[in-house]
C-alpha cells in the first residue's frame, strides 16, 4: 500500500469520530466539516512521521483540538459565555436534549470545552489530556472540575428531566440493552 | 453527575449526522496542496510521496475496508463470533479457530443486537443511529446502511433467510428488510413500545412482544402479508420472548415492577394465538432460553438473581437455581446438557447442568457481562464484557475460562456464524 492510501485508509476510519469532537466544540456540523477536513489535511502533510497507527490517532486529535483553540473564525461565531443557557424561542418550550446540551458546552470557554470532549466524550486519561493540550496533569484536573460544575449547573433540570440513570445496570431496567439515547 | 451519564449526554447531542461524503477526498486533496506551500515556503517536508491521481475512491455512506480479503484456509473453517461494541462504534469479528481478533467493522452509533442469517453470509447489526448495517461476513465489509424506524431494539430473521423483522422502540412499528436486497419494506403497525420478535420454525408468523405503558400485548404478523393480527394480552412490562423448537409454544418474559415481587411468564399456543396461565417464576424475568429438546424453558430473573427451570409439557415452574449478582443473558449448549448464565454485578458465568437442574461452579469472567453465545459444535461459550472491554472464551468441556480477548469498548452482544 502507498503512504497515500495508507493516509486514506486512516482517514475514512477517524473522520467520523474527528468530525463528532468537531461538532462538540462548534456546535454545528458545516463548521465541524470544515475542522475536521483541515485537520486530516495536516495530518497528512506529516503523515511519514505519524503513520504509524496509534501515534495518527492521538496526533490527529491533538490537532484537532489546537486547530479550534487558535482559529477565532471556528470558535462559534457572536458567542457570549455567560452563566446561563440562551433563552430559547416559543416554538420549541420544551428544546431537545441535543440543543440543551450543545448549548451548555457554549457556555464553557473553549478551553475548558475542549477538556470536557476530550477526557468524557473520547475517554482521553487525564495524562493524554494534558499532552493534547500541552498543559500540566494538575491544570486538567482542575479545568474538568471547574468545567463539570458549570455543566452540572447549567443542566441539572436537564438531567433529571431526562431521567437518565447513572449507572448502565439501572438503563437496563428501563431499556433491554443499555444504549445510548 | 458521573462520568458514564456525562458521556451518554454528550452522545445524545451528536444527532443529524450527515453522510461522511467526501471529507477524504477533500482531506487528501487539501493536504496536497497544504505540503506544496509549505514546501515552497521552505518548511522541511516529508520525502515526496506518490501524487493520487483522479483514482481516489469516493468514501460514502458506510466505509468498505479494501485491504482485507476474503478469509482463508483455517479462518473459514471455523465459526467468526460477531462482536457489537456499543462505546465504540464498531463491531469487532473474532476468529473462533484462534480466538484472535480481527480488524473491528465501522457499523452505525452505539450497536447493539447483532443476529446472523441462517446460511452464515450475512450479519445484521442495529444501532442507535436508527439504522441497521449489513455486514458481509465472506470479507466483513459493511454494506450500506438500512434505514428503519426509531431506536430499533429487537431483530430476528425467517428460518429460510429471506425477511429480517426489526422492532423499532419510538415508532409502534417493526420493519420487513428482505434481505436479498438490504431494503426496507412498509412499516408495520404493531403495540407501543415493540422490543423483541420471535419466529415460527415454519416461517409463517412473526410474534412482536409490545412492552406498552402497563399492560403488554404480543402482536402476531403474518410474514406472507405482513399484516398484523389481533393483540394478546400478556403480564406487566413484557421484555423477553423464547419459541419451543417445534413451534407450538411461546413463552412470554413479563419483567413486572423490577422492585423485587415475583412476576410472571405467560405461554401462548401459536395454534390459537391464546395466552395461557401466568406462571410464576422470580422477580425480574428478563430473558428466556428453551433446549433443543423442547423440553424445559429457562428464565432469568434479574432481580431475584436466580433461574426458574419450567417443565414445558406442564408449564409447571421447577424450584429456583441460584445464580450469580445481576444475571443478565443464558445460552444452552446444542446437545442441550448446559446452560450458562453471565452475571454482571458478580462478573462470573454459572453453568447449570440441565439433567438435574443444578448450579456447578462460577466461572469467573470480566465484570459488566451481559452478552453469551456458544458455538455451534458447542465447544466455547463466549461471553462479552462491558465494562472491561474484552470477550472471555468458556471451554465447555472443563468450565474453564480461557484469556479475555480484548473487543472494542462496551461490548454488547455477540453472535456467530452458524
Amino acid at each position: 500500500m502507498t503512504s497515500a492510501e495508507e493516509f486514506v485508509e486512516f482517514a475514512a476510519a477517524a473522520s467520523p469520530r474527528l468530525r463528532r469532537a468537531a461538532f462538540l466544540l462548534c456546535g454545528d456540523w458545516h463548521t465541524a466539516e470544515d475542522l475536521a477536513q483541515t485537520t486530516l489535511a495536516k495530518v497528512f502533510v506529516s503523515w511519514r512521521k505519524v503513520s504509524r497507527q496509534d501515534a495518527a490517532h492521538a496526533y490527529a486529535t491533538r490537532t484537532l483540538v489546537n486547530t479550534y483553540l487558535a482559529d477565532k473564525r471556528l470558535k462559534r461565531a457572536g458567542e457570549v459565555i455567560t452563566d446561563k443557557l440562551p433563552e430559547r424561542s416559543v416554538e420549541s418550550p420544551t428544546p431537545e436534549a441535543r440543543i440543551v446540551v450543545l448549548d451548555a458546552l457554549a457556555t464553557l470557554p473553549p478551553k475548558s470545552r475542549a477538556v470536557v470532549v476530550l477526557r468524557y466524550w473520547a475517554d482521553l486519561s487525564v495524562e493524554q489530556v494534558a499532552d493534547v493540550l500541552g498543559c500540566s496533569p494538575g491544570n486538567v484536573k482542575s479545568q474538568s472540575a471547574r468545567a463539570l460544575d458549570k455543566l452540572r449547573a447549567v443542566l441539572g433540570d436537564a438531567i433529571t428531566e431526562s431521567g437518565s440513570p447513572d449507572h448502565p445496570r439501572e438503563e437496563r431496567h428501563e431499556t433491554r440493552k443499555g444504549r445510548h439515547g | 453527575m458521573d462520568d458514564t451519564a456525562l458521556r451518554r449526554l454528550l452522545d445524545s447531542a451528536i444527532v443529524g449526522e450527515p453522510p461522511i461524503g467526501l471529507i477524504v477526498r477533500n482531506s487528501l486533496r487539501a493536504g496536497i496542496r497544504l505540503r506544496r506551500r509549505r514546501r515552497a515556503r521552505g518548511v522541511a517536508g516529508t520525502a515526496a510521496v506518490v501524487v493520487i491521481a483522479a483514482a481516489v475512491p469516493a468514501v460514502t455512506g458506510a466505509i468498505g475496508h479494501t485491504s482485507a480479503g476474503p478469509r482463508t484456509g483455517i479462518q473459514r473453517m471455523a465459526q467468526i463470533a460477531y462482536v457489537a461494541n456499543g462505546r465504540a462504534d464498531t463491531v469487532t469479528p473474532i476468529a473462533t479457530a484462534t480466538n484472535t481478533p480481527e480488524k473491528p467493522i465501522k457499523v452505525g452509533m452505539s450497536p447493539g443486537p447483532v443476529v446472523i442469517t441462517p446460511n452464515g453470509k450475512t450479519a445484521y447489526v442495529l444501532d442507535s443511529s436508527n439504522t441497521v448495517t449489513p455486514i458481509a461476513t465472506a470479507t466483513d465489509t459493511p454494506g450500506k446502511p438500512i434505514k428503519v424506524g426509531d431506536d430499533p431494539d429487537g431483530i430476528a430473521i425467517t428460518p429460510d433467510g429471506k425477511t429480517a423483522y426489526i422492532a423499532n422502540i419510538d415508532s409502534n412499528t417493526v420493519t420487513p428488510i428482505a434481505t436479498a436486497t438490504n431494503t426496507p419494506g412498509k412499516p408495520i403497525m404493531v403495540g407501543v413500545r415493540p422490543r423483541v420478535i420471535a419466529i415460527t420454525p415454519d416461517g409463517k408468523t412473526a410474534y412482536v412482544v409490545n412492552q406498552g405503558s402497563s399492560q403488554g400485548t404480543v402482536t402476531p404478523i403474518a410474514t406472507a402479508t405482513n399484516i398484523p393480527g389481533k393483540p394478546i394480552k400478556v403480564g406487566n412490562n413484557p421484555m423477553a420472548i423464547a419459541m419451543t423448537p417445534d413451534g407450538k409454544t411461546v413463552y412470554v418474559a413479563n419483567s413486572g415492577p423490577l422492585n423485587g415481587s415475583p412476576s410472571t411468564v405467560t405461554p401462548i399456543a401459536t395454534a390459537t394465538n391464546i395466552p395461557g396461565k401466568p406462571i410464576k417464576v422470580g422477580s425480574g424475568p428478563w430473558a428466556i432460553a428453551i433446549t433443543p429438546d423442547g423440553k424445559t424453558a429457562y428464565v432469568i430473573n434479574f432481580t431475584s438473581d436466580t433461574v426458574t427451570p419450567i417443565a414445558t409439557a406442564t408449564n409447571i415452574p421447577g424450584k429456583a437455581i441460584k445464580v450469580g449478582k445481576e444475571p443478565w443473558a443464558i445460552a444452552i449448549t446444542p446437545d442441550g446438557k448446559t446452560a450458562y448464565v453471565a452475571s454482571w454485578e458478580s462478573g462470573t458465568v454459572t453453568p447449570i447442568a440441565t439433567a438435574t437442574n443444578t448450579a456447578g461452579k462460577p466461572i469467573k469472567v470480566g465484570t459488566g457481562s451481559w452478552a453469551i453465545a456458544i458455538t455451534p459444535d458447542g465447544k466455547t461459550a463466549y461471553v462479552a464484557s462491558w465494562e472491561s472491554g474484552t470477550v472471555t472464551p468458556i471451554a465447555t468441556a472443563t468450565n474453564t475460562a480461557g484469556k479475555p480477548i480484548k473487543v472494542g469498548k462496551g461490548p454488547d452482544a455477540i453472535a456467530i456464524t452458524p
